[in-house]
């Protein structure tokens, strides 16, 4: 009879111990996978998103708590929309674009949606070229605008990309050049839920709104809003001339530090925060999640070691007098350490698989809601997971292992 | 013939006493409406200063102080008005300059054509309330500005004298003839010699120039007369002011 077929038989025999150490390896592992791909998707999201918003600013009222970058404007507390024409008033260079918001949350056909009021490009290079005369003093006299930073353009919306006139670059670009007043671009999702296409209209708040634009879908929770025109929104939401955040986008990182302070003291009463403070939060949250998910495995990987350990010695010991019937029939010490050794194994690298499967489906089951990104599996946790199961099998194996092939056969024919 | 020359002397002192107030109730038309002021100050010829307020707080006393005193000193081009921003009787001038979300007290000042050649908030100096007024071509560059077109400046050396030739290939040509307006200025015409001063051109140069403003306002160059149409057409291009194609590529 092979090694392998003798392992087989005893687990089938006694499968409840053998079970318990798989299931306390799994675990470990499927700890290790699971909270290792959501904090690596996690991870990948914020840097992607970094990437995406570059140099970018928040402008909050003072009391805003602030958590999510995308939900930065449902805090509900507010700030004048005069904060807007100060910061496009003050010249502050590295201002490239803003994007102040407010939100209402309300229903279309009883379905729940986040209306949110932006304003177009158009409105911003209104007032600012209010400002001509003391720009062309300004360039006559101190030369061009924006000279501080290559490729800056150094005030606030002074070039309009052709792409921001394409309504559905609002997803990415968060800028839009136009938008009539009862104009309003659909989020994915809300656009499916409720079956609207461009053109085709809706009622909101007792006006009639025309789809404009369906937004690509962003995996974020701007594919659950209406965007409409700020001013229509803040006369909906009776609140004034208000906002709940302006979105102030930098040219680059090099002028952000300083931006920062010139807003701070041009408007006190607010408070101004970089992405990059504002994702700092969410990079230390997912570094204390994977240093706990190791913390967590290494606690049930020596939890399911030991358990390993305890089901060996017990099977060794209640197996005394096969043991012995095999050495008896010129079994080599050898063989039986292999014998148990393999078993180990077997319990290790199993439980290694199902920690591997049963993570994965938990980060691909639960993961969205907890950080409501898309999942995707982290391979080096697999492969940690599993190499590491193997060894603490192999590892806490060794004595049972060791006792099984020192067993002395005239001992064990005692017994009988 | 004492008492005569008294007599003449009496009337022409009321005569200027009734010009002056006439003046002062012209240049600070309290009873009229912002809206009536605009208008008055269009057809006149002047200059409004509108300073919106909320609050008649210390700031807006400076402010009003300040833009009087201008005003006085410039009273026969020039008027002011006061407009309370939750006044509803003022709510379309309100409106048309969205005061209500502009942060107060402001003085925005607008020319006869329309364009609004300054706004300033908080505070206001005298030499930023002197930048503001233009001369009528200058202006005509701000306007433009303001309509989100390309100013083509051409600077000429006599009221008869041509446009560069680049100039006109540019305004006539497909890229750009509908994203320009043209103004002519004449190194002859006296009252346009401020605007010489400030695009820093010498009014006794004896060939035409051309200067190019893209909004809101930038100055893209001054050119010789021997500029060619390319070198205009690249300015532009490169400043990505006319949101062509060639513009967007340049740009990136």
């Amino acid at each position: 009879m092979k090694i392998r077929s003798l392992v087989w038989k005893e687990i089938r025999q006694r499968p409840a111990p053998s079970l318990a150490a798989l299931l306390a390896v799994a675990l470990g592992v499927s700890a290790l996978v699971c909270v290792q791909s959501i904090a690596d998707s996690s991870a990948q999201q914020v840097a992607r998103q970094m990437s995406e918003l570059g140099a970018n600013i928040l402008v909050l009222p003072k009391s805003a708590n602030l958590q999510d970058y995308y939900a930065a404007d449902l805090h509900g507390e507010t700030l004048p929309e005069e904060y807007v024409t100060s910061i496009i008033l003050a010249q502050a260079v590295g201002v490239e674009e803003m994007a102040p918001k407010l939100c209402l949350q309300t229903t279309i056909q009883e379905t729940p949606i986040t209306l949110t009021g932006i304003l177009p490009r158009s409105e911003f290079f209104k007032k600012s070229s209010w400002q001509s005369v003391d720009l062309m003093f300004q360039e006559m006299e101190a030369g061009a605008l924006g000279s501080q930073h290559e490729n800056c353009t150094g005030r606030t919306c002074q070039l309009t990309d052709e792409s921001m006139k394409d309504l559905k670059s609002y997803s990415k670009t968060r800028v839009v050049h136009d938008l009539a007043p009862y104009d309003a671009l659909i989020g994915a999702d809300v656009a499916q839920k409720l079956q609207l296409t461009e053109e085709s209209e809706f009622q909101l708040l007792g006006d009639t709104f025309r789809v404009a634009a369906v937004l690509p879908a962003s995996g974020t929770i701007d594919d659950q809003r209406v965007f409409a025109h700020l001013h229509t929104v803040q006369d909906l939401s009776e609140q004034g001339p208000v906002v709940n955040v302006i979105e102030v986008m930098g040219c680059c990182e090099d002028v952000t530090a300083g931006l920062v302070s010139e807003l701070e003291d041009l408007l006190p009463e607010a408070r101004v925060i970089t992405i990059s403070q504002l994702v700092e939060a969410q990079v230390g949250m997912n570094r204390l999640m994977s240093r706990l998910s190791y913390l967590l495995f290494a606690i049930l990987m020596l939890v399911g070691g030991a358990s390993i350990a305890s089901v060996m010695f017990a099977n060794v010991s209640e197996r005394r007098r096969e043991l012995g019937t095999l050495m008896a029939l010129g079994a080599t010490p050898r063989y039986l350490q292999r014998l148990v050794l393999m078993k180990a194994a077997m319990i290790g690298i199993g439980g290694g698989l199902t920690g591997m499967i049963a993570g994965g489906v938990l980060a691909i089951v639960v993961g969205p809601s907890i950080v409501d990104v898309p999942l995707s599996i982290s391979i080096p946790a697999i492969g940690w997971g599993l190499i590491i199961s193997f060894l603490i099998a192999m590892i806490f194996s060794y004595l049972p292992a060791r006792k099984a092939a020192h067993l002395d056969p005239s001992v064990c024919f005692q017994d009988v | 013939m004492k008492t005569l020359k008294c007599t003449q002397f009496c009337l022409a002192m009321l005569f200027v006493l009734g010009n002056a107030a006439l003046n002062t109730t012209s240049a600070f038309s309290a009873d009229l409406s912002a809206r009536q002021v605009l208008e008055n100050a269009s057809e006149e010829g002047k200059y409004t200063y509108l300073l919106f307020y909320r609050n008649n707080d210390q700031r807006t006393r400076m402010m009003e102080s300040e833009t009087s005193q201008h005003v006085k000193n410039h009273a026969d081009r020039t008027q002011f008005k006061k407009v309370h921003v939750y006044d509803r009787g003022e709510s379309d001038v309100v409106n048309q300059f969205d005061a209500k979300r502009i942060p107060v007290p402001a003085v925005i000042a607008v020319a006869p054509n329309g364009a609004i050649t300054c706004i300033h908030n908080r505070s206001i100096s005298q030499q930023q309330l002197e930048r503001s007024l233009l001369t009528t071509k200058y202006a005509e560059v701000v306007l433009a500005l303001q309509n989100d077109k390309i100013a083509v400046v051409s600077l000429l050396p006599t009221d008869d004298s041509k446009p560069t030739k680049a100039a006109r290939q540019f305004l006539k040509s497909d890229d750009f003839s509908d994203r320009s307006v043209h103004i002519q200025v004449s190194a002859e015409d006296e009252s346009e010699r401020d605007f010489y001063a400030r695009v820093k051109v010498d009014p006794e140069t004896e060939q035409s120039q051309v200067i190019l403003f893209a909004p809101p306002g930038r100055h893209l160059g001054t050119f010789d007369n021997d500029v060619t149409l390319e070198t205009l057409t690249e300015k532009v291009h490169a400043s990505g002011s006319c949101n062509c194609e060639k513009c967007k590529h340049n740009h990136n």
